[in-house]
This record gives structure tokens, sequence and C-alpha cells, in this order.
């Protein structure tokens, strides 16, 4: 029952007038319509990328480009933003954590997070990405407590070093050069202080902030070659530790706005009234956007002290170990694309970030460009493993002991020994709690 | 009319019709499900739901978390029995906490409720500007807490607040106080704190306790010569009592569950725990040093606390009820 037509031999039922054509049309088109957004969303795997740098105005900006920068380049992959701010993080991490799984392919980690989620079994190795672009003996140290069995589960986005930063303009003003020894230090910080309009230098101090008073107070130490602890052994009796707090106590005394909590001081430094504060290179990102009178005269060196070292944390980027397999590839295939040496050199451009996480990571014209980094270059980099030891899993705990016994110190006048001594042994007394059962 | 749902159209029935035909007729119908009792049940229902899922279900699993060894990324989650709370009956932190709570307490109890009364007894009197006075009182209770906090820890700056301006005006006092870095003064100034921000809550629910006490026992009690402070003594103080109370009991609540101004201003020092209540303690267990199991510990320590609390106080009312009454 066929019918001739354009030379085709059309079925009867294959043929169609106009209204069936409309019909059809139609009833294809509002397919389409629904079709189009699963279509679009099997175009591309979709990823978090769980962080909370999105809320911070420099580095969201510097990630927010990067990521615009990664989806020209390729249509399989697209990464979303996810994540908490600061101070809510952690906790939010943790708590996903407990429940047996965390949500987000991609996330970034802070260095206290990162050995808990490590040990927790939530991070997927790297080492192949590592191996891929041929970096494995270039990565810098701070990886190292990321390894197990030689393979590294997270890679370094911004590692934070210690330094000593200081305002160029003040120094100059009060006919001071940049100190090179403790001495010095103590000398030109005492004839900065101009109280209550002008302070030399300040750190935190508060209980009421234990986490920059903690994070700070570890680099005093480190200065006279300290660590706080060895193993499982507290080491805050010590020494160069004594030395280190002693010389913290000195300058509360002489130099410091006492009982300034960080916000003010900031707002002080930036407005000229305090002339150093020993900080992470990554703080200076701050002072190029809220301190723009005080940013062309900030100037760093390594933190006066004789063993010239300073603490460097670094913050990793993770894929989810139990992340689907696809969702896997895809995060992996933007840490990969991250890693390469040109787009990482961008994203510690835009973040205004100077130590690398290997050599080809940062362009010498860039570097030569930062004015205030020298200081943070020259300092020899210690690890937060190497100075807390397994008490690296107890980070807060340990520091609390340590901060409530220095805090009589300050306030109180208890001379640094005692104060000390009573906090070894409390320290002592609990790890017996802190490390049973534990096995690294 | 028979069926499950039969009758529930019909608006007549259940308080015009008491005839025997509409009762016999009622009590023929089937028993079962229908709109009408249904309702109690679906709001009853959705209350329980909801203090089940965001009440209940964590008190419980806050129980047994402290029968846990959970330690954030540390090790695996066992039981370990009654360990937590031998661990607890031995932490002298933990019972130096909670005598520090109970001085926190006690002292903004005291404060917030008797200010509070004072308030209330100023500001019921006829006088110009009583709603301004009023409202002026109440701003307190409506600032943010931070904000207060913040504003507080200025004034309290041992360099360049404005407190000590005053306090130097003080004769002995030469060189600047370190305030809220002060072993003596940081409890005092952190319990003045909370009493100024607590207060006007206690001022209004008194206020509104005192406009409620009939005019004519006043009037009465003049006719029969009693002066204002008879009055206020047997007339007033006996009438709101059961306010009081009631402001006891709440403000005991809210200074036992304080944490923002005491973890803003002093985080629980200047040292030694010596402004660390026990929510405090609870949230640095459990959130900064990530035990827990040992923070949940804590937390049942402090529900038994407040619960202990609450039955006393209202023990006491129901006696001083019966008091009345008799």
């Amino acid at each position: 029952m066929n019918r001739p037509g354009n030379g085709l031999l059309l079925p009867r039922s294959l043929s169609m007038g106009r209204r069936d054509f409309l019909k059809r049309t139609a009833a294809a088109g509002f397919a389409a319509a629904l079709a189009t957004p699963a279509l679009a969303q099997n175009a591309k795997i979709k990823i978090p990328l769980v962080s909370w740098m999105w809320n911070e105005p420099g580095r969201g900006d510097a990630w927010r480009a990067i990521l615009a920068k990664f989806h020209a380049e390729q249509s399989d992959v697209f990464i979303e933003e996810a994540g908490a701010p600061f101070n809510e993080f952690t906790n939010n991490m943790l708590i996903q954590s407990q429940s047996g799984k965390i949500n987000g392919a991609l996330f970034h980690t802070t260095p206290d997070l990162v050995v808990r989620l490590l040990r927790g079994g939530h991070l997927e190795p790297l080492q192949d990405i590592v191996d891929k672009l041929g970096i494995g003996d270039k990565l810098s140290a701070a990886h190292d407590h990321l390894r197990i069995d030689g393979k590294v589960h997270g890679l370094d986005i911004v590692t934070v070093k210690f330094g000593l930063l200081y305002n160029s303009a003040m120094f100059e003003k009060a006919g001071l050069g940049a100190p090179a020894s403790v001495e010095e230090w103590v000398e030109t910080s005492t004839a900065l202080t101009k109280s209550p309009d002008q302070f030399g230098i300040y750190s935190p101090h508060l209980m009421s902030e234990p986490g920059d008073f903690w994070f700070i107070l570890q680099q005093w130490a480190v200065m006279f070659d300290g660590v706080w602890a060895e193993g499982r052994k507290p080491q805050v009796n010590t020494a160069p530790v004594i030395e280190g707090l002693k010389l913290f106590k000195t300058m509360y005394d002489k130099a410091m706005p006492k009982g300034t909590d960080t916000a003010t001081a900031n707002q002080m430094y930036a407005n000229g009234r305090i002339g150093q504060q020993l900080i992470v290179s990554a703080a200076v990102n701050i002072w190029s956007s809220s301190g723009p009178d005080i940013y062309p005269s900030l100037r760093s060196v390594v933190p006066p002290g004789p063993s010239g070292k300073a603490i460097t944390r670094i913050h990793p980027i993770c894929v989810n170990a139990h992340a689907s397999d696809d969702e896997k590839a895809a995060a992996k295939l933007f840490v990969e694309w991250l890693y390469k040496p040109e787009n990482y050199q961008e994203l510690m451009e835009r973040c205004l970030d100077v130590v690398p996480p290997y050599p080809e990571a940062i362009r010498q014209e860039y570097l030569d460009k930062q004015f205030w980094a020298e200081g943070y270059l020259a300092g020899k980099s210690i690890t937060p493993l190497e100075i807390m030891g397994d008490y690296i899993f107890f980070n807060q705990e340990f520091g609390n002991v340590v901060m409530d016994k220095f805090s009589e110190v300050l306030v109180a006048n208890r001379p640094v020994e005692d104060a000390m001594a009573d906090a070894q042994q409390e320290l002592e007394k609990a790890s017996e709690r802190l490390f049973e059962g534990f096995t690294l | 009319m028979s069926g499950v749902w039969g009758h529930s159209g019909n608006i007549e029935p259940m308080f015009q019709s008491a005839t025997a035909e509409a009762v016999e007729e009622r009590l023929q119908r089937p028993r079962g499900w229908n709109r009408r009792n249904s309702l109690p049940y679906t709001l009853v229902f959705l209350i329980v739901a909801y203090l089940g899922v965001f009440i209940l279900f964590p008190i419980a699993q806050q129980f047994l978390t402290s029968f846990s060894n959970n330690v954030v990324g540390v090790d695996k989650v066992t039981w370990v029995g009654l360990r937590n709370y031998e661990r607890l009956f031995e932490d002298d932190d933990f019972w130096f906490a909670v005598q520090v709570t109970f001085t926190y307490m006690v002292f903004v109890v005291a404060g917030a409720v008797s200010l509070g009364l004072v308030a209330a007894l100023l500001l019921n009197r006829k006088f110009r500007g009583r709603n301004l006075a009023r409202s002026a009182i109440a701003v307190p209770w409506a600032f943010p807490e931070i904000s207060a906090v913040l504003v507080f820890l200025w004034m309290c700056n041992p360099t360049f607040g404005v407190l000590n301006i005053f306090a130097r005006l003080f004769p002995g006092i030469d060189a600047n106080l370190n305030w809220l870095s002060d072993p003596n003064l940081a409890m005092p100034l952190v319990i003045a704190l909370s009493i100024w921000k607590a207060f006007p809550f206690t001022f209004l629910v008194i206020l509104a306790a005192l406009q409620a006490i009939p005019r004519e026992i006043y009037e009465a009690a003049e006719v029969d010569g009693a002066n204002p402070l008879q009055a206020l003594r047997h007339i007033t103080i006996p009438e709101i009592t059961p306010t009081l109370l009631l402001m006891a009991v709440l403000m005991s609540i809210f200074s036992f569950k304080q944490f923002t101004l005491i973890w803003l201003t002093t985080g629980g020092g200047p040292y030694g725990g010596i402004t660390e209540t026990l929510v405090l303690r609870i949230y640095q267990t459990a959130f900064r040093f990530f035990d827990l199991a040992y923070g949940a510990t804590l937390g049942v320590s402090g529900f038994v606390i407040v619960l202990g609390l609450t039955l006393l106080f209202v023990y006491a009312q129901q006696r001083q009820d019966r008091a009345r009454r008799r």
C-alpha cells in the first residue's frame, strides 16, 4: 500500500499531514525542552570544591578566576563553589567525617584538619598526579606528614610561613633599621613604643582568642630552635622554649598594646600605630586591600633569633576517598590541571602568595616584584609535625595548657620556668589519656 | 449516616441535638478515625515530631556518645562503658568549672532580678517621660551580644580603654588596670556585663506583674494607715513572688547556658579557668579539642544540673503556692 512521493517509498504510517506535522513537532519540542537541562547536566560532571576561601575577598576572587580558566579550557568537569566561612569550616568538616562521609569530591583543608581526615581514611592518594607531573622529588618537605606508604594524600594550595613583617616607614621615621638579633629587636621595639599612641610590636595574647594566640606563640620558641614536643614527650620546660617565652614576656611588657584583641591590633597596624607583627606570609594579602597606606612600606625579615627557622604550614587540596569513581577522576583532573606550573603560577600571583609547593610553581619576575617577601623566603622552614611531634593530633588541647600557664606569666608575673614546669607536668599527665590505644 | 467519614460533613449534631434519637444515632456510629478526632492528634504529632527530632534525639545521641571514646579522627569509635564518667568525677577542672558556673549564676540571677525589681518599682510610678525611660531601659536586652561585647572590650582595654580614665580618678590608682586580664576583676566584670544584658528582661516581666496587682488593695492598705514601705513588704512583694521565682528559674537557666558573653570577653581566662563555666568547658572539649565523647559527658552533667535546678524551683514554687492557699 505504498504510494510514490519525492522518489521515496514511504510507509503510509510515516507520511503526515500538516496537522500531524504540527502535533509531532510540538511533542518533539516539548520532549526536547524537558531533556535540555538533563543533557546539559550530562555534558559535564559537576563537583563541588568545598572551601572557606570563597568568603575571603582576595583569595575567593582568585579562586573564582582560576576556576573560570579551568572551565574555559575544558568542558568535561564543572566545579562549583561550596563550603562555609573559616570559623565554621573545620567543625562542619569534622561533623561530616563523624557521620562517615564528607560531602564533596574536592576540598581544601587546614593543617590541623588534614591530619585528622587522613587518619580517618577520608583522603584519596594523589601520588599519581605528582608522578605524572614529575614533581615527586621537588615537592616541599611540608608535604611529608601527608604521606602514607610514600603516597602523598593532599597537595598544597597555600603555604603560610612565618616572618617578621614590619612597617619600614615607621622604622625610618624613628631612625631605626630592621632588627638582626634578639637584642636589637627588643631595643627597636621598645624605641618604637609611645603608649598609648604607638607600639613596637603586637602578638595575640588573649585567652578569648585561643586560635590566634597559640598559632603565633609556637613561633616564639622556634626562633630559639625549640620544639614543643618530641614524639609523645612534651618539651615545654626546655631551655629554648623558656627563652622564647621570656622574650615574649619582655616584648609584652615593653612594646605591646596589652589586652588588645587581634582585630583592634590589625586596625592599629593598618593605621601605622603598631610597628611589627610576627605573622604569616598569607596575611600580607589582607594588607594589600585593607591597609593601602602601609602596604607599600611593608618589609619582612626572618624572625629574629639564633635558629633562623620559621614554621611553615601547608593548606592542602584533597580528593575525597569516599566520592564515586567518576567524581574522583574529575577532581583529580582539576588538581592535575591546577598543579601545572602555568596555572599554579597564576593562582599564586592572584593570591599574592610567595612560598611555592615546588620551585617551578612561581615566576621569578613576579617574586622579584614582591618587595615585602624577602624575610619570608629566607627563613628555614620547619613543619608543625617537627615541632609538635605526635601532639599534632591534639594541637589545640596542648596549646590550651601552655597558653593557660603562660597567661599567668603575662598578667600575674609568674616566672616562666615555674609556669612551664606546671604545664609540662599537666601535659605529661594528659598524654597518658590522649595516647591510650593510639597508634600512628 | 454510616461509614468512617460519613458524618463529617454534617455540621448539626454535636451540641445541638440533645434528643434521644440523635444520641442514639451518634452511639451507633462506628468508632474509628474521623476528621474531628484526628485534629488534636495531628497537632500533637507535629509538636512531638519536632521535639523528637530536634530535642530528644540530640539528647539521646549525647547520652550514647558519652559512653564511647569518640575523639574525632583519632581512633575507631568503641563503647567504653562508664569510663568517661569515671574521668568526670576525677577531673578537677570539671569541678572547678561547676564551681565557677554556680558563682557566675548566683551573682547574675541575684543581680538581674534585684536590678529588674528596683527598675520596675521605680518605673511603675507616674512621672513625665515614663514611657521613654521604660523603652530606654529595654535597650541592653535588644542590643546584639557581639556588638555589646566589642564595645565592652574597648571600654576595658588596659591601654586606651575609657574605664581607666575613670578608675584613675580614684585615689591610690595611678597605673592602668588590666581589667579583663586581672584575675580579681575578670569575673566581676563578666558578671556585670551579663547583668546589664539580662536585667531589662526581668524588669519587663516584673513590671507587668506589678501592673496586675489590683489598685484596691493599696487603697485599702492606705485607709488602714500602711506607709509605702509596709505596702511594699506586705502587698507588692507577696503578690509578685511567683513572678520573681519564675525569673530566678529563667535567669538561672539563661546564665547557666551563657556562652557568647564569657567566651568573647575572657575565653574562660585570664588563666586557670577563672571564668570558665561548664558551657565553655563543653565547647572547648568537644569543638576545640575534638573530644566529642568527653564533651558529651560534660554535656550530660550540665543537663542533670539544669534539670535538678528546675525541679528544685518547681518544688519551691508549689510549696509556696500551698502556703499561700492556707
